[in-house]
Parts: structure tokens; C-alpha cells; sequence
């Protein structure tokens, strides 16, 4: 699946022109196994084995997830959350400092560069961070849609029925904009395909 | 089920089988609706002039299992036999996923929880802006960072005594350690890192056998 701002994490190795320089074939890595997602869902006895030798020996492994329906339906969450990602992160400072809970003392919300250490030194760390607690990748949309359009100043409507209530229906998301806009429509393009939801403007 | 859950449920299943346990046990002390440390962070690393300039020190991570997802290179693994330290290569279709230090508390050390860290993207990628997206699963808050019994932990020796600390005391206490001006807890001077010292040295990395 494409993605306007960059490669996808789902395999787009034929298409032509990247943005992406590709990581360097000349520097050593880290030998890391390779775990099918598919292969433990069919409770595959030898990826059991091998997921354990992975764990017991570096304890990092990759995880593929293209040969299963769930596996590819989360890559492409997580696709559509790096789109947003992008817009949230190029928001201007006070409004990412809107979500800044450190005062409230809560581990969640938005922490600017330098807030902690990232050696014995005590040199800081130049990182920006959004925390979200507990999300599911579903979820993880939905606040990332309404930070951003609350930035733009216009409150989206949002009317959300879960499948149990339409009974067997995919759930419905509706959501109203005063107004039409790039950013509102790029939004919310974002959050269909995040979701695989439906989305009424 | 959620799609990330599900990632995280069929690995804890499948670590159970391998220890000789329960499916459910580990999946038990991971209740998606109980309270927990569990939270995806989004990171954003502006580009920098120095290639060899780290932007997250070496740490072994504080819960059970992350899963991230990146596009540019910069995450490194220190190798357990060799302490080198070697760049993981980003790989389309695929997570990154790291076992934390719950899981070697859990396991009585059989599991491991690898020191790592990030520095900037190797070559032409050092450029460039740097996003991450990451979901920590971490043990539910009251759930008490010990040896689980059964299965092959039965054969690690006898229960050490070790009383375990909640999850959410284990947690307080490593991510303090890293913050600025919160008093004694967190960082004040050089050295006040070890208080947020994770399982790192606490085992040799087991290797595998070959033929």
C-alpha cells in the first residue's frame, strides 16, 4: 500500500523511486530470526521453537506479518498512523504543548526534547514523544484525527456505532467538518484507511 | 480482538507452549482491560550533524514485549557474546519485536532482555527525520515481578526468595531514574542512572546448540 508521505511498511519493494536511501549493505547487523505471525497463529511447531530460541538467545526478532489477514491489517494501521504521525509532529510547539501532562505528572501525553537523561553523563535527549495509554492501533487513529483537527480549529462532529450495536455491520464512523479543506479531507482519508472503517463527511 | 493484542496474545501463547506452561499464563498477567503500564509512543528524531551522536542511551526495556515499527535504520543491539554493537536493519512487512525485563522475571532468567539503544541512521538515511512507533506491553500494574512456577522454570533451581516487586513499583522506579527534576527519585547527577538499572548482566545469552 502507498503512503503520500514515504515508504510503506508493507512491502513495496517494485515500486520505483523511494524517498527512503536505503539502508547501507556495508555495515555489519544484528542476525535476527525471523518469526511468522501466520506460521504461530496455525500453532506451527517448529516457529514455536523458533520463536523461543530467538527469546532465550538476543530476545529481538522480526516479526512478519504479511502472510496473515490479521498481520496485514496491522501494518496497514500502523501505515496510516505514521501518515499521521507526520502532520502531528509538524504541528507548532504550543499547540503539541496543549497534550504536555508532565505537570499533572502523567507518563501520557506529549513530552518535548530534553525532559530526560539518556546517559549516566546526564546528557538529555533530543526526542520528541506522544504517549497513549493503553491504545489499540484502532484507537491510536481516532486520537491522533482529533488532535490534529482541533488544531485546525475545526471541531469534527463525531458519531461512532461499534458493530454490536448495527448488528453484523461493519462499525460506522460518522464524521462532520464545518467546512471542507486538504487537511480535513487527508485526515480523514487517514482515519478510513487506518480503521477500515466507513467514514461519512 | 484488537490487531495488536492479538500480536501480543499469540507470542505469550506461544512462549507459554515453549516453557512448558499453561497457554494462558503469561497471557493471564496481560489482561487488555486491566490496569497496566501498556502504551504505544510515537517518536519523532530531528536529524543530526553527528553520525555517532546517540539519541537514546543503551537501556533494556522496562515491560514484557515491544513492538515497533520504523523505516530508518539507528536501533542497535548489543551482542551478548561479543558487547559489539550492531545496527538492526529495518525490514518492510515486518515489526521489530524485544522481549523486557518482565519476561526474564517471569521465566526465572531463561528469557532475555537484550541491552539496545539508538543512534543516528546509518549512511544517506542520517538526514533524514526520524519517525518511530512503538507499543510497550507491560505486565498489569499489581501483577508481582516473579518466577512464574511450572514448566522448565521449575528446573532453573530453587526459587531464589526474591520477593518481586509489582509492575507498577518495577516501572516507577526505571523511568524516574531518567527524568529530570522530580528530587531524589530521578536524575540529579552523574551516576543516578543506576538507579533505574534493569535486568541487563543478570544472565549469559544462551546460544544455541548446532549440529
Amino acid at each position: 500500500m502507498a503512503n503520500p508521505t514515504g515508504d510503506s511498511l508493507i512491502d513495496t519493494s517494485h515500486n520505483v523511486g523511494s524517498r527512503i536511501p536505503p539502508f547501507p549493505d556495508d555495515i555489519r547487523t544484528a542476525p535476527l530470526l525471523t518469526i511468522s505471525l501466520a506460521k504461530l497463529l496455525a500453532s506451527n511447531k517448529e516457529e514455536h521453537g523458533r520463536l523461543f530460541a530467538a527469546s532465550r538467545s538476543l530476545g529481538f526478532f522480526y516479526l512478519d506479518m504479511r502472510e496473515c489477514a490479521e498481520g496485514k491489517t496491522l501494518l496497514s494501521r500502523a501505515d496510516s498512523i505514521f501518515s499521521l504521525m507526520n502532520e502531528f509532529f509538524k504541528l507548532p510547539m504550543e499547540e503539541k504543548r496543549r497534550y504536555d501532562l508532565s505537570k499533572k505528572r502523567s507518563y501520557f501525553g506529549y513530552k518535548g526534547k530534553g525532559k530526560e537523561v539518556m546517559d549516566d553523563q546526564g546528557n538529555v535527549d533530543h526526542n520528541e514523544m506522544y504517549n497513549v495509554c493503553q491504545p489499540s492501533v484502532e484507537k491510536l487513529s481516532l486520537i491522533l484525527i482529533w488532535s490534529l483537527t482541533r488544531s485546525t480549529g475545526r471541531y469534527p462532529k463525531m458519531t461512532y456505532w461499534p458493530s454490536r450495536i448495527l448488528y453484523r455491520r461493519p462499525s460506522l464512523l460518522c464524521l462532520t467538518v464545518p467546512s471542507s479543506s486538504h487537511t480535513c479531507r487527508a485526515i480523514t482519508l487517514s482515519l478510513q484507511r487506518s480503521l477500515g472503517h466507513s467514514v461519512i463527511l | 480482538m484488537q490487531s495488536n493484542h492479538l500480536v501480543l496474545t499469540t507470542l505469550f501463547r506461544s512462549l507459554s507452549y515453549s516453557l512448558g506452561l499453561p497457554l494462558d499464563t503469561f497471557a493471564n498477567l496481560h489482561r487488555f482491560d486491566v490496569p497496566s503500564g501498556c502504551h504505544a509512543r510515537l517518536i519523532q528524531v530531528h536529524p543530526y550533524l553527528n553520525p555517532l551522536q546517540q539519541t537514546l542511551g543503551e537501556h533494556t526495556d522496562f515491560g514484557s514485549l515491544s513492538i515497533l515499527f520504523n523505516r530508518l535504520g539507528g536501533l542497535q543491539v548489543q551482542l551478548p557474546d561479543s558487547h559489539d554493537w550492531v545496527h538492526v536493519r529495518p525490514a518492510a512487512g515486518t515489526a521489530i519485536v524485544n522481549l523486557g525485563d518482565a519476561m526474564v522475571k517471569f521465566s526465572a532468567g531463561i528469557l532475555r532482555s537484550n541491552l539496545h539503544r539508538v543512534v543516528s541512521p546509518p549512511g544517506e538515511q542520517a538526514g533524514l527525520m526520524r519517525h518511530s512507533l512503538v507499543y510497550f506491553c507491560r505486565p498489569e500494574h499489581e501483577a508481582i515481578l516473579k518466577r512464574v512456577e511450572g514448566g522448565l522454570i521449575d528446573a532453573e533451581g530453587e526459587d531464589d526468595g526474591e520477593e518481586g516487586v509489582s509492575s507498577r513499583e518495577w516501572l516507577e522506579r526505571r523511568h524516574l531514574a531518567r527524568k529530570i527534576g522530580v528530587g531524589a527519585v530521578g536524575f540529579q547527577r552523574p551516576g543516578d542512572l543506576a538507579k533505574g538499572k534493569g535486568t541487563e548482566g543478570s544472565r549469559i545469552a544462551w546460544v544455541a546448540k548446532t549440529a
